[in-house]
């Protein structure tokens, strides 16, 4: 996914459960969720993209979610989600009239799938300081063996970015929503909070171009439960060069009121440029949910228009030091 | 309501000698209607078309009226397509078929429309016109075949010319003319031969005597001995083999009298004599009979002058019903009996009175006192009396109460109504009710089974005991403990219960029959009553099988809204988490069996729909899957 609010596309939560939408909860990109579910990377994304994310539970529960970019510059974009979620094989059952247990009646079928719209607008930019709206409007379908259920939500929220240095930028985010309503269930209010720093170094620990990103997250949900995350992206290579990039992302999330409370999460990446700009990239992650198993990302890109993986401000700045 | 039904009641044909006619009046029709045409198909009264006038506008109708004479009411039925009088109608293969008539008012010109009626599907149908217009004819129905005679063309020529239809292949062919021209005229069938009753001829304005016998066999026209009577518009039907003619219009000098006179044909004789008269002059009306009662009911028509069509005054008549209580015998085995008694005419009723008996079975019921009121007692158009009756029972065996109504209408005739009851009073007998506090067991659980037995009859049950058969054994056998083992009386109404206790052995389904015996007091000899169920236990799922059901499930639908995991073992942790992995619920089994799930997460609020997995963990041994909620 990774338009601008991949992750949460999720609508929130009351508690554990309360949310028809949860099943659209575990909805990021590979590179988000390997980074302990912080969009270090994705906040201010620019170009013309299309992705492809696909997330597979030891259970055989599967999502796939398809997202497109573009916009003009820096003053603004859009983008559009979509996404499903198939739970594999459910083996119905019935009981009897006296509660007992009345036998299989074959796999029963419930899927839920999604859209949503996605936009950023700038509000002020200067050659340090950039701040954007972001806004969000999203509509999730359930289909069950017996019954549709439906819902809509929007969830709003600022960025804001200061340079702090020859290719480096530190990013804050706040978020909140999504806020709706949906078939038996309201949508469940959500506040987070965010920041990263990014930075391309001219010489890292190879001795060549290399980067480092890191970031920090937490959610405030509905009935106070809290969740955080926390991650780092280091990269090899040079972000906008042409040629190839090598990403290794680590991350750990902090979510008590899920199968694991504590969630270690790795990844790798990698981004192959050609000078005219076009770029494909491929992340892959992993995570872990105690005793549900192993969580595997999987997410595939392709730029189509001459983008950053990072702030406009961190390629110009690289610019220069090319340049230089 | 203008339009009358007379009855012919109490009519005992007994040839030579015939008992005079007693007309009372009838269910009036619910439209006003003179000169339409009536016709009987089984047991039902068709009444169709006709006109009728306020004095300022007169309508023609295409009305249908349809009367049951088991209710005695007329009922409207799909309107004739077209609005027609002087028509005539026939029945003829389970049809009604409207032949001719006029349309126009007053001017009565001919048409050659024939429509019919079905009544199965209450739809009419067009059928083969007529070869020319007719109006004031008449029509009868001969072997499956239809003979329309006389009547008035459109030219308003008076005819003597009979057409026959066939209705198999739907077309007319013409048979041989009657010897007088004629409109207006009636009709009635004898043994395979019509007859041509009166009519007017001569420009409508005289009235005729003419009386012909048509043969369809021969294709003849016969004249026979002429009606004593000149008269058009007049009715005639057929009933104990002679024809009567009722009602008309006779013409004197340039005027026209009505008739009320009857006058009535014998054919054996060639003669005609008198009866009695209608109670009012009519003519335009109709005249069918049903065999169902052997009644003549004369129908409609106009009861002068030419504006005033109404008439108005319907007859008694008397319709009871009899109800008996079931003696119960905890009360002393008194009942009642009810006798209800309703005048359904608007006329009244003299002299009701109702007897009960003859009876038979006497021996074992008395009367206590009744009839209340005894009558007799007079009874106004559309009132009710009950009567009552109380008995004691006073032995077992049956009994037919038999019930007699009888009444005098205005025309002085006894209208009766009897009624039958037929009751049963038993000696002891005992009903006999299985309980079981479950249906469904777990191998080793216990059920107590209930067999309650009461004495519903009318004497007392000695020694009574009870005994319950459980089979398999193998599933279900019975724990040597029993309670009450023996009643030495059970008195009428009295009850009694016998429990058991029943335990679960293995899987599979028993069959639990439990029974009473016990001696009659009544002097039958052993009497006994049983009762039956079933238990069934069910077999318990395979070690380390978890059943999860229903699935999907929907709570406020659910066997005491759950989700149900069968074969938990003591320990045992069941954990339901959301697709994306939030913990929903959590709870240890204590023993092993069944644990339930109210669909209530852990801050008790019900979960969302949606999809869900699921972990038991014994140890460690952990059986997953998926759910669905609804």
């Amino acid at each position: 996914m990774g338009v601008i609010l991949a992750g949460r596309a999720g609508a929130g939560t009351q508690s554990a459960g309360q949310d028809f939408g949860d099943e659209m909860r575990m909805v990021m990109t590979a590179r988000q969720a390997a980074s302990g579910g912080v969009a270090i990377e994705d906040p201010w994304r620019q170009g013309t993209f299309i992705e492809a994310t696909t997330i597979v539970l030891a259970s055989g529960m599967r999502w796939l979610g398809f997202g497109a970019q573009a916009g003009a510059g820096t003053d603004w974009r859009l983008g559009a989600e979509a996404f499903a979620f198939s739970p594999g094989d459910i083996a119905g059952t019935r009981e009897l009239q006296d509660g007992t247990f009345g036998g299989e009646t074959g796999n029963i079928r419930a899927v839920s799938w999604g859209a949503s719209m996605v936009s950023q607008w700038t509000l002020v930019q200067t050659d340090a300081w950039r701040v954007a709206t972001l806004a969000r409007a999203i509509g999730l379908v359930q289909q069950l063996p017996n019954e549709n259920n439906a819902g809509v939500a929007i969830a709003g929220g600022l960025q804001a970015q200061r340079v702090t240095g020859s290719g480096a930028a530190l990013t804050a985010w706040g978020y909140l929503g999504p806020l709706g309503s949906g078939a038996g269930r309201t949508f469940a209010g959500r506040f987070t909070l965010g920041a990263g720093w990014m930075a391309q170094m001219s010489a890292g620990l190879l001795g060549g171009p290399e980067g480092l990103g890191l970031g920090a997250e937490g959610d405030i949900l509905t009935e106070a439960l809290v969740q955080e995350g926390a991650g780092a992206v280091y990269w090899f290579g040079r972000l906008g060069d042409p040629g190839g990039t090598l990403f290794v992302r680590l991350g750990l999330k902090h979510a008590p009121a899920s199968a694991q409370s504590i969630q270690p999460r790795a990844g790798l990446g990698l981004l192959w440029r050609l000078p005219s700009g076009l770029g494909l990239q491929f992340d892959y992650a992993l995570s872990t949910l105690g005793e549900l198993g192993l969580v595997h990302y999987a997410t595939i890109g392709l730029r189509l228009a001459p983008s950053q993986p990072v702030s406009r401000i961190i390629q110009e700045r690289a610019v220069v030091d090319e340049g230089e | 309501m203008p339009a009358l039904i007379f009855v012919v009641c109490s009519l005992f044909w007994s040839f030579p000698a015939r008992a005079a006619i007693c007309w009372t009046d009838g269910t009036p029709l619910n439209i006003d209607r003179v000169d339409m045409a009536v016709v009987a198909l089984g047991n039902t009264i068709y009444a169709i078309g006709g006109w009728t006038t306020d004095g300022t506008t007169t309508t023609v109708y295409g009305t249908v009226e349809a009367y049951d004479p088991y209710t005695q009411t007329w009922t409207l039925k799909a309107d004739m397509p077209t609005p027609r009088y002087m028509l005539a109608a026939v029945a003829v293969n389970n049809m009604v078929l409207a032949i001719g008539g006029s349309t126009l008012f007053p001017d009565a010109n001919g048409i050659t429309t024939v429509e019919a009626y079905d009544p199965s599907t209450d739809t009419w149908s067009a059928k083969a016109p007529l070869p020319a217009p007719r109006t004031g004819l008449t029509a009868a129905v001969v072997g499956g075949t239809v003979y329309a005679t006389g009547g008035c063309n459109a030219k308003g020529s008076f005819l003597r010319s009979t057409d026959a239809y066939d209705p198999g292949v739907n077309s007319w062919t013409p048979k041989a003319s009657m010897k007088n021209r004629r409109v207006s005229l009636c009709s009635a069938v004898h043994k395979g031969k019509i007859y041509a009753i009166g009519g007017n001829h001569i420009d409508g304005f005289l009235t005729t005597t003419a009386f012909e016998e048509y043969n369809p066999a021969t294709d003849t026209w016969l004249e026979k001995q002429r009606m004593p009577t000149s008269r058009g518009s007049a009715a005639a039907a057929v009933s104990g083999g002679n024809i009567f003619v009722a009602g008309g219009m006779r013409n004197v000098g340039m005027g026209s009298i009505p008739l009320s006179i009857v006058e009535v044909y014998d054919p054996v004789t060639n003669a005609w004599s008198t009866d009695t008269s209608l109670p009012v002059w009519r003519y335009g009306h109709g005249m069918v009979n049903l065999e169902l009662k052997s009644t003549l009911f004369a129908v409609g028509g106009a009861h002068f002058g030419d504006s005033s069509l109404i008439y108005g005054d319907t007859g008694a008549a008397l319709q009871a019903t009899l109800a008996m209580t079931n003696p119960t015998p905890a009360t002393g085995y008194t009942f009642t009996a009810t006798l209800t008694i309703s005048n359904t005419g608007l006329g009244t009723l003299a002299n009701v009175t109702p007897m009960l008996g003859p009876n038979s079975g006497t021996a074992y019921a008395t009367t206590v006192s009744g009839p209340d009121p005894p009558g007799p007692f007079g009874l106004i158009g559309g009132a009710s009396q009950v009567v009552l009756w109380t008995f004691s029972a006073t032995g077992a065996g049956a009994v037919r109460f038999t019930c007699t109504v009888t009444g005098l209408n205005a025309c002085g005739a006894t209208l009766v109504t009897p009624l039958r009851n037929d009751m049963v009073f038993p000696t002891a007998r005992l009903d006999a009710s299985l309980a079981l506090t479950s249906r469904t067991l777990s191998p080793g659980q216990e059920v107590t089974a209930s067999l309650t037995v009461t004495n519903t009859g009318f004497f007392p049950a000695y020694g009574v005991t009870g005994g319950i058969q459980v089979t398999p054994s193998q599933v279900v056998r019975l724990v040597p403990v029993s309670s009450t083992a023996f009643v030495a009386v059970l008195e009428p109404g009295g009850a009694t219960t016998f429990t058991w206790t029943l335990t679960a052995v293995g899987p599979g389904t028993a069959a639990v029959n439990a029974c009473a015996t016990a001696y009659d007091g009544g002097g039958t000899g052993d009497i006994s009553g049983c009762s039956a169920s079933s238990i069934a236990v069910p077999a318990p799922p395979a070690s380390g099988i978890i059943r999860v059901h229903p699935n999907p499930v929907n709570f406020p639908t659910a066997v005491r809204g759950t989700l149900k995991f069968e074969g938990m073992v003591a320990g045992a942790t069941v954990r339901i988490y959301t697709a994306s992995g939030l913990k929903v619920w959590e709870y240890s089994a204590v023993g092993e069996g069944m644990v339930e799930w109210n669909g209530r997460n852990l801050s008790g609020h019900p979960v969302a729909p949606g999809v869900y997995q699921w972990i038991v963990a014994a140890g460690k041994t952990k059986t997953r899957g998926k759910l669905v909620v609804e």
